[in-house]
């Protein structure tokens, strides 16, 4: 190829070579990995890039996709090597390009535009004086294509770095966006809905910048956008809403003075019969209640608002929803139809966090726009939209006749949107409201059982909260009966409603259900006999949720009757492979919670299965064969936590089961599993049966010892905490139940424990927690062990401990303490003042032998350091501190 | 590849970061041509996906395009005549999510006004790192967004069932068989996939250097 030369051209064969090459590369038959290798091959030649400009700008005659595709592969070699290339070549390419400003191909503009902006972002601007030129030129020429050619170079440089044309260029007077900013506003009145579309789409990529450009001419834009504002193009209606959408949110100032003709505009924009500016246009209302503008604004709009709002809300005909809806229960659902869930292994802390487990939106449409607006118009005006809504409401729920459903099912989902916002004015209609509500469960259309069912579970919940004041029952039983009645449904949609419904209501009513958890159960259970499988899994949910909202009510034979034949007789049917299992395991882990003791009559069979099922997929890992399926990590990690929850439940009541099965071997092998999710619900056993039985863990202890002591490496913590946290806690239960038979691993857990406390605010709390409590539990065990190294500790653990609450375990954590400072006194002098606000942070000490302790241990200090020493020491503390330490101190 | 038969074709583009899921996706629809062995994809594959609608058969040419930047080929130079698009992202990784606007930009800038579905993929994977209520860019945009899993098929459909409804112009339109999909139990071994995709690295090596991969956040 030629040899940098003044003018650099193409030679015939390159050209030839290159187009032919680009061709096969767009076409879908062509081998891709040879022409890949191919364009690694051409990307040696220091001019390729030249050709590909040649072809992009004068490949006349070639496909219109040809001399794109040259275009596209140049702007992507430029991102990589502009800045690297010789520069008579960037000045090939870059004259090459302009010329091509205004091509008579859309195109070939478009692709030039996009490579122009390449070449700004890797070059600056300011290396390209002639690239301005060439804009304004066109911008002024008064010809389409070179009008439109400049245009979109300069939005896309506007969308890519819009800063850049803020900045200073040597040799201009002004800065880029000055020179361009009257133009672009200009081209708001060209006649050309593609310039003015270009036009204010690059202006509005300012309005977060703000130049000063933009600022001296607010003015100026803002009439350009009001001038805009019914134009015949509905990209640039769009594009005019989602500028005042976003000067409200960022630049609200700006828009004080027009206020009322920017509320007009946006009330008449909403009704747009383009959905996508109403839809803009639609957002304006959350972003101005989200701002810090003053309500006041837009309360005289309220009675004009409220209906387009309402009547946004109805269900438009191409509505995915509406074709869902027609779901019938009949038909089994596929494994495609069921999302992946997960459970959270056992963890042994003071607060879980709760999993996130929302659904995602799938589509963002005016109905749903439209129903958060009215949300959050009600939590700001609350009961003033009342007088403008209800009416309306009651307007569209009385509209009779099949095809008025939709304005029906809108009215309902009102009624739901501001049902927490406006419950204060509300409150006194709930039995008119509600007496309304009930009949539409039972409606002929889908979508207004369904709409009705998450309805009432927002009022459900205020009149949960009312049961206690008035006593009165009546109307959360016809809420009840009125959603179980539509768990039985047979579209599978409202199915879905009822129970997530009923969830909320159960979470909310709590106690109150008990004296109905007998009919509740019968539906439950109808439902668990008929659902599908998606639908299946909110079922099991629904019982969880209910066992733990009732807790020991639930312990009863009537109710036991109903509740576990089904879910044991399920269990038998399903093989120890198969994955719907999951949602069971989960359920009775919840059950047994619920039942405590009461659980006893299953507990064998629960038992005995969680071990086979441990068994066979221990099994399957290696041999899926012989244990008749594949390998899943997850049932293993189900079954170790329900056993967790078994051991917990019934405590000493499991003894028999444990002695006579293997689960201690199983259970070591379970705790050195390469899977972290295994080791961390094993752990948890371990800890619990530690607590319970720990003489069937005896043959085995030293080895349960050193893997648990194992888990505790502080360098590789970051993806393993939790196993830590387990493994932490395990040890300590260990510990004050076997005594001194932990010496061995002492100052190896110890050495671990230490990095821990050290490093605490960058941990998770609860390990922080855990292992400031196993060091003293250590530490009351084996005191003559760890006391010689109080020193290194003393303050970290000391800090650690007085963030605990008052429990039994913080007991034990203080024993240890002051059996160390029996032993070493000298190792907490220096510590003295983190030793007493650890003291300090007990609310009471319940345990007079330990509140005892205590006060020696400090009367022993204030002898051993003579008044001056211990008054200086005392002064240092905060005032809460020493007020608290008096008790201590008699 | 067969070209343009008895029914309805249309280019469907297939984007997203490097290892979002993209070929493994496609490849769950038995009907495409492909092999069973994982090659990390260069420059493009394209794969015709056949569906039955209640209006007739209709074919998707899926091209699948290459997330990472060193086998990219023409990149947006394979988006030419696009008829409707998806773009990937992977839940358990933010920053492929965080460059979803410019896939999206660089889409529309060779592509106006088709449609496009976002898709959020692994959502069979524990750890998410995108929450589903993190996931807005598509209420600014008007795209369509599922989360679906390659690996367990979940939501396979939706995303074409969303593209064919918009091409064809009917929102009643509905497939009236399922496609045939692999098996959720066959899966690629991703321990492979990993080894092969860091060869192919390595053989690559310095002609094109790698762009603006921020390090992972």
């Amino acid at each position: 190829m030629a040899a940098a030369a003044a003018v650099w051209q193409p030679q015939e064969e390159g050209f030839r070579e290159i187009c032919g090459l680009l061709e096969q590369h767009i076409s879908p038959t062509s081998d891709q990995p040879r022409i890949w290798e191919q364009l690694q091959r051409y990307n040696q030649f220091p001019d390729f890039n030249n050709y590909l400009a040649f072809i992009l700008t004068r490949g006349e005659g070639k496909p219109l996709e040809i001399r794109q595709a040259a275009g596209l592969l140049l702007k992507n070699n430029l991102r990589t090597v502009f800045r690297a290339m010789s520069p008579s070549y960037q000045q090939y390419i870059k004259s090459e390009l302009l010329s091509c400003l205004g091509a008579p191909e859309r195109h070939i503009r478009s692709t030039v535009g996009t490579v122009i902006s390449v070449i700004v972002q890797q070059g600056r601007i300011f290396s390209w004086p002639e690239l301005l030129q060439a804009l304004l030129h066109c911008l002024d020429s008064n010809d389409f294509n070179h009008m439109e050619g400049a245009l979109d170079a300069l939005s896309k440089i506007c969308e890519d770095i819009p800063e850049e044309l803020d900045t200073d260029v040597p040799g201009l007077v002004e800065r880029p966006i000055n020179i361009f900013m009257p133009r672009l506003l200009q081209f708001f009145q060209s006649p050309h809905a593609t310039l003015r579309k270009l036009s204010l789409g690059s202006i509005n990529q300012y309005i977060v910048v703000m130049p000063k450009a933009l600022h001296i001419s607010m003015d100026q834009y803002l009439q350009g956008l009001f001038l805009l504002s019914n134009d015949p193009a509905s990209e640039v209606r769009k594009l005019v809403c989602a500028a005042l959408v976003q000067l409200i949110e960022v630049r609200p100032g700006f828009l004080e003075p027009h206020l009322r003709n920017v509320i007009e505009y946006m009330l008449q924009a909403n009704k747009d019969t383009d959905d996508e500016v109403a839809l803009e246009a639609c957002e304006f209302w959350s972003a101005y209640c989200d701002g810090n503008m003053p309500s006041e604004g837009l309360r005289e709009f309220l009675p004009r608002l409220i209906p387009v709002l309402l009547s946004n809300m109805v269900y438009t005909d191409d509505d995915e929803a509406l074709i869902d809806a027609e779901d019938d229960e009949s038909i089994p659902d596929r494994d495609e139809d069921l999302k992946p869930r997960f459970h959270t292994s056992r963890l042994h802390a003071s607060e879980n966090s709760e999993e996130d487990d929302d659904e995602p939106v799938n589509v963002w449409n005016l109905r749903k726009c439209s129903a958060a607006g009215l949300d959050i118009l009600s939590n700001i005006f609350a009961d003033e939209i009342l007088p403008t809504l209800m009416p309306l409401v009651e307007a569209k729920l009385a509209i009779t006749g099949e095809a008025a459903w939709k304005d029906r099912e809108a009215a309902v989902l009102a009624l739901g949107a501001v049902a927490e916002g406006c419950i204060h004015g509300l409150y006194p209609h709930l039995p008119g409201i509600i007496a309304f509500l009930i009949p539409l469960l039972d409606d002929k259309f889908p979508l207004i059982r369904s709409i009705t069912c998450w309805t009432l579970s927002r009022y459900s919940k205020f009149i949960v909260q009312g049961l206690g004041d008035q006593g009165d029952h009546e109307q959360f039983d016809k809420i009840l009966m009125g959603l179980l009645r539509r768990i039985l449904d047979t579209n599978k949609r409202v199915q879905e409603a009822a129970c997530s419904a009923f969830a909320t209501l159960e979470e909310e009513a709590a106690e109150e259900l008990a004296p109905r958890l007998e009919i509740i159960l019968q539906h439950l259970l109808c439902a668990f006999g008929k659902y599908q499988r998606r639908n299946l899994r909110i079922v099991y949910d629904a019982i969880g949720t209910l066992a733990d909202a009732v807790g020991a009510e639930l312990n009863q034979p009537k109710y036991l009757d109903i509740l576990m034949p089904p879910l044991i007789s399920k269990w038998q049917q399903l093989s120890n492979c198969d994955k719907d299992l999951f949602p069971l395991l989960e359920c009775f882990i919840s059950i047994v919670q619920a039942l405590g003791p009461g659980f006893s009559q299953y507990a064998e069979f629960v038992f005995q299965r969680c071990i086979g099922l441990i068994q066979t997929h221990q099994l399957a890992k290696v041999d899926p064969a012989a244990a008749g399926g594949h390998y899943d990590k997850d049932f293993v990690v189900y079954s170790l936590d329900l056993l967790s929850g078994i051991v917990e439940g019934l405590g000493g009541g499991i003894e028999s089961l444990v002695a006579q099965s293997n689960l201690k071997d199983m259970l070591l092998q379970c705790c050195v599993d390469d899977a972290t999710d295994i080791r961390q619900s094993a752990h948890a056993l371990l800890g619990d049966l530690a607590r319970v039985c720990p003489v069937h863990l005896h043959p085995r202890l030293s080895e349960f010892l050193n893997v648990a002591a194992k888990q505790l490496n502080a360098y590789e913590l970051k993806d393993t905490v939790s196993v830590a946290n387990n493994a932490c806690w395990a040890i300590g239960e260990l510990a004050v139940k076997v005594g001194q038979e932990v010496s061995p691993i002492v100052l190896t857990v110890v050495s671990s424990l230490v990095p821990i406390l050290q490093s605490a605010e960058g941990l998770n709390k609860s390990l922080i927690e855990n292992s400031a409590i196993t060091l003293g539990r250590l530490a009351w065990v084996c005191p003559e062990l760890v006391a010689p190294h109080m020193e290194h500790f003393m303050q970290c653990w000391c800090t650690a401990l007085s963030m605990i609450r008052d429990d039994i375990e913080k007991e034990d954590a203080f024993r240890g303490l002051c059996a160390m400072v029996r032993s070493n006194p000298s190792g907490a002098v220096k510590s003295l003042a983190f030793m007493c606000r650890a003291i300090a942070s007990w609310h009471e000490i319940r345990s007079h032998d330990l509140h005892n302790e205590v006060c020696q241990v400090l009367s022993g200090y204030k002898q051993m350091l003579g008044n001056g020493a211990w008054e200086q020491c005392m002064s240092t503390l905060e005032p809460s501190v020493q007020e608290r330490l008096t008790k201590y101190l008699v | 590849m067969q070209q343009p038969t008895d029914c309805p074709n249309f280019k469907l583009v297939i984007v997203g970061d490097g290892g979002t899921g993209k070929t493994t996706f496609v490849k769950r629809h038995l009907t495409g041509e492909f092999e069973k062995k994982y090659e990390p994809t260069i420059g493009v594959e394209v794969h015709p996906l056949d569906f039955f609608t209640n209006c007739g058969k209709i074919r998707f040419n899926c091209w699948d395009t290459a997330g990472q930047e060193k086998f990219g080929g023409l990149r947006d130079g394979y988006y030419i005549n696009g008829q409707c698009a998806i773009i990937m992202f992977d839940v358990t990784a933010r920053l492929t999510y965080k460059n979803v606007p410019t896939w999206h930009r660089d889409l529309c800038r060779v592509c106006e006004n088709i449609p496009i579905v976002l898709c959020g993929n692994k959502v069979d994977v524990k750890n998410r790192q995108v929450k589903a209520k993190q996931v807005t860019f598509h209420r600014k945009k008007n795209l369509q967004y599922y989360e679906i899993s390659a690996k367990s098929n979940y939501n396979f459909e939706k995303p074409f069932l969303y593209l064919a409804r918009k091409l064809a112009g009917d929102p009643n339109l509905h497939f009236v068989e399922s496609p045939a999909l692999a098996p959720p139990e066959v899966q690629i071994d991703l321990a492979a996939q990993q080894q092969h995709e860091a060869d192919l690295a390595a053989a690559a090596a310095q002609p094109l250097p790698d762009d603006d991969d921020d390090a992972f956040d």
